[in-house]
């Protein structure tokens, strides 16, 4: 019944979310956005990923800002980021394609057109490249 | 002495078991019944007053129709709606498909007009909610998806010239208010009174011989006619139902305990399983009982038909129609058509997806699903309770384990979600206007 061909890694997603949530690392951000910064998959950034206004509603099209910054809490500028997300437990995707609408300030990237239509556990996956490197980071939202 | 303390702990015993017993009773009892069907916990009333329309807003003036909120488009399109000259052989109008007294569908599997087609015809109450129209959700506004059926062949099959001339010859006084002067349609050599895109072969190239800028006089009024007609349909909007009472009195009440007499403790235990075990709300969600997305759930194909893979199709289709919020009929800045700007158009989930239908007076609008594939709602209530396999792509379904009684509920609540949608007074007016547009 759990079809997991459309959904692209069904066991890195769910390892990720494992490790998250074993590791506490407040990547398990809530739906009020006051989850802190977590460490990028490689650890090559930190980054946090929240709304642009709370509460989150159902079916709403809204935007989303990404922090990132490196190990000395210094800004990651002109990064490049693709955004992936979905809902493990149904195995589906995001109900839209969001866009990355730029850096905003330095470090600040806003990803617009993000809509939720279920609330359970969302993950997004960013994935950045900034530089030389290039790394992911899981996000976990849950809505209420 | 000996004899008192045996008395005293035979009773001892006893008691113990009488305890005992009763414990185990109560385990047992408790996981039959797990609650007073009425009493609710913080978290299910929170979800059950999700679910009430009180509060909820009317639906947002559709920002790519200037007349979305005009009583005088309201009133035009009401008529337009019950005109069956608006069709190929002057019986069919939307309404022939659309019944008001049939919760606004029309009681068949799937819809015939001109000829049969090949999808179950939807209701039409709080269709004004909806971001994306049709099954597949190949049109995103209330105008652009009334264009499709006038046009199509095995619907109406009327022509676009022949809608301006119809608007130029019986609506010229409600027109021409709300949207200006019409064009002079009266050189037939000009405007053909049969050409359009989707007719047959010879009105499809009698509008392909007519002048560009003739066309596009003739697609704006039959434009303009769509939008008369999507503010009436936004009119149409659900009544309050007795889960809406009881959601209501449920939010007065501190314990959570559901008022007595709205609802019978089957269909609250319907309410429970919807909300909870069955889990519905995943996706009727809302005031409307929809989560306004695309999901499948698993319906088998009609054995010999070509298998109706629902939002693959519908996504791609609605970025490239003609008609809808970005194109340049719409009257809104492109970029403001958010649903069209992040459209999803791929991903193995699209395939066999259709748009959660809205389960208010879902009661008065059987045959289900969108091929009308199941009859009744005990049958929906067997889907979900153990779905099948997909056959192509895949389903968002876990089985349900219901028992018979759990099934009974569940399909006895779907009963509770009933109620004269409200509005304008559609039925009566319809009767009067049908009077009135006989030829
Ligand atoms: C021949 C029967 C028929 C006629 C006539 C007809 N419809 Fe429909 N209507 C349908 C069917 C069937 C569908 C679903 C088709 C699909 O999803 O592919 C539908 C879908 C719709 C929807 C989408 C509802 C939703 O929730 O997605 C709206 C709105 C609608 N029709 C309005 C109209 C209007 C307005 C007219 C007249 C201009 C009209 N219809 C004429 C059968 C009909
Ligand atoms: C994964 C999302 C999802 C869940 C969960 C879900 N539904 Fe549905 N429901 C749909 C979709 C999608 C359709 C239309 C499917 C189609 O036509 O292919 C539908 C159709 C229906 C219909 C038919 C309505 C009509 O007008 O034809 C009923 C009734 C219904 N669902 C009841 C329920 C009940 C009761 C439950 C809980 C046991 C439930 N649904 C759970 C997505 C869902
Ligand atoms: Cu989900």
């Amino acid at each position: 019944m759990l079809n997991s061909q459309f959904w692209p890694r069904p066991l890195a997603w769910s390892l990720a979310a494992l490790i998250l949530v074993a590791a506490g690392c407040g990547g398990a951000g809530g739906a009020d956005g006051q989850a802190g910064f977590v460490s990028s998959e490689q650890g090559h950034f930190e980054g946090r990923f929240s709304p642009d206004s709370t509460p989150i509603e159902l079916q709403q099209i809204h935007s989303w800002t990404l922090e990132l910054r490196d190990g000395d809490g210094a800004p990651v500028r002109d990064a490049r980021i693709a955004i992936q997300g979905g809902m493990p437990a149904h195995q589906h995707g995001l109900p839209t394609v969001p866009e990355v609408a730029g850096e905003v300030e330095p470090g600040r990237y806003r990803v617009d057109g993000i809509k939720f239509s279920m609330k359970g556990l969302w993950v997004f996956r960013l994935q950045v490249w900034a530089g030389a490197l290039s790394d992911e980071v899981v996000w976990q939202v849950e809505l209420p | 002495m000996k004899n008192g303390r045996r008395r005293w702990l035979h009773r001892f015993v006893a008691l113990g078991a009488v305890a005992l017993l009763g414990g185990v009773a109560t385990v047992v009892i408790s996981s039959f019944h797990p609650r007073h069907p009425h009493s609710w916990n913080p978290e299910e009333v929170a979800l059950i007053k999700s679910l009430s329309l009180t509060g909820m807003a009317a639906p947002e003036p559709d920002p790519s129709n200037r007349v979305a909120e005009d009583l005088r488009a309201v009133e035009l399109g009401r008529k337009l709606f019950f005109d069956e000259r608006l069709s190929a052989n002057g019986e069919i109008s939307c309404a022939t498909c659309h019944d008001p007294e049939r919760g606004f569908t029309d009681g068949r599997t799937v819809g015939k007009g001109l000829a049969e087609g090949h999808r179950n015809t939807p209701t039409l109450v709080g269709a004004g909610f909806s971001r994306w129209l049709f099954w597949d959700g190949r049109r995103d506004t209330l105008w652009a998806q009334a264009l499709d059926p006038l046009e199509d062949p095995d619907e109406q099959g009327t022509t676009r010239t022949r809608i301006a001339q119809l608007m130029a010859s019986s609506y010229r006084s409600h027109y021409e208010p709300l949207f200006g002067e019409l064009p002079d349609l009266s050189d037939t050599g000009r405007f053909p009174p049969d050409a359009g895109p989707r007719g047959d072969a010879e009105a499809i190239s009698a509008w392909e011989s007519m002048a560009p800028t003739d066309r596009d006089a003739v697609t704006e009024v039959a434009v303009n006619a769509a939008k008369a007609i999507a503010a009436f349909e936004a009119q149409i909007v659900p009544g309050t139902t007795r889960l809406d009472q009881y959601a209501d009195a449920l939010g007065s009440s501190a314990e959570g305990v559901g008022p007595p007499g709205i609802l019978t403790e089957l269909e609250a235990e319907g309410l429970r399983i919807f909300i909870g075990q069955g889990a519905c709300t995943d996706c009727h969600s809302g005031p409307l009982l929809t989560n306004g997305d695309f999901h499948s759930i698993g319906l088998p194909p009609i054995p010999g038909e070509r298998f109706d893979v629902g939002r693959i199709d519908g996504a791609p289709e609605v970025a490239a129609a003609e008609f809808g919020c970005s194109s340049e009929h719409g009257d809104v800045e492109p970029s403001r058509c958010e649903d069209i700007r992040f459209l999803k158009t791929s991903g193995f989930e699209l395939v066999g997806a259709f748009k959660v239908p809205s389960l208010r007076n879902v009661a008065r609008t059987a045959p289900y699903m969108h091929r009308g594939q199941l009859a009744t709602l005990d049958d929906v209530v067997a889907h979900y309770d153990d779905p099948p396999e997909a056959i192509i792509g895949h389903t968002d379904l876990l089985p349900l384990e219901l028992s018979g009684r759990e099934a009974a509920a569940l399909a006895a609540f779907l009963g509770v979600l009933d109620a004269q949608p409200q509005g304008l007074e559609i039925a009566a007016h319809s009767a009067a206007s049908t009077d009135r547009v006989t030829r």
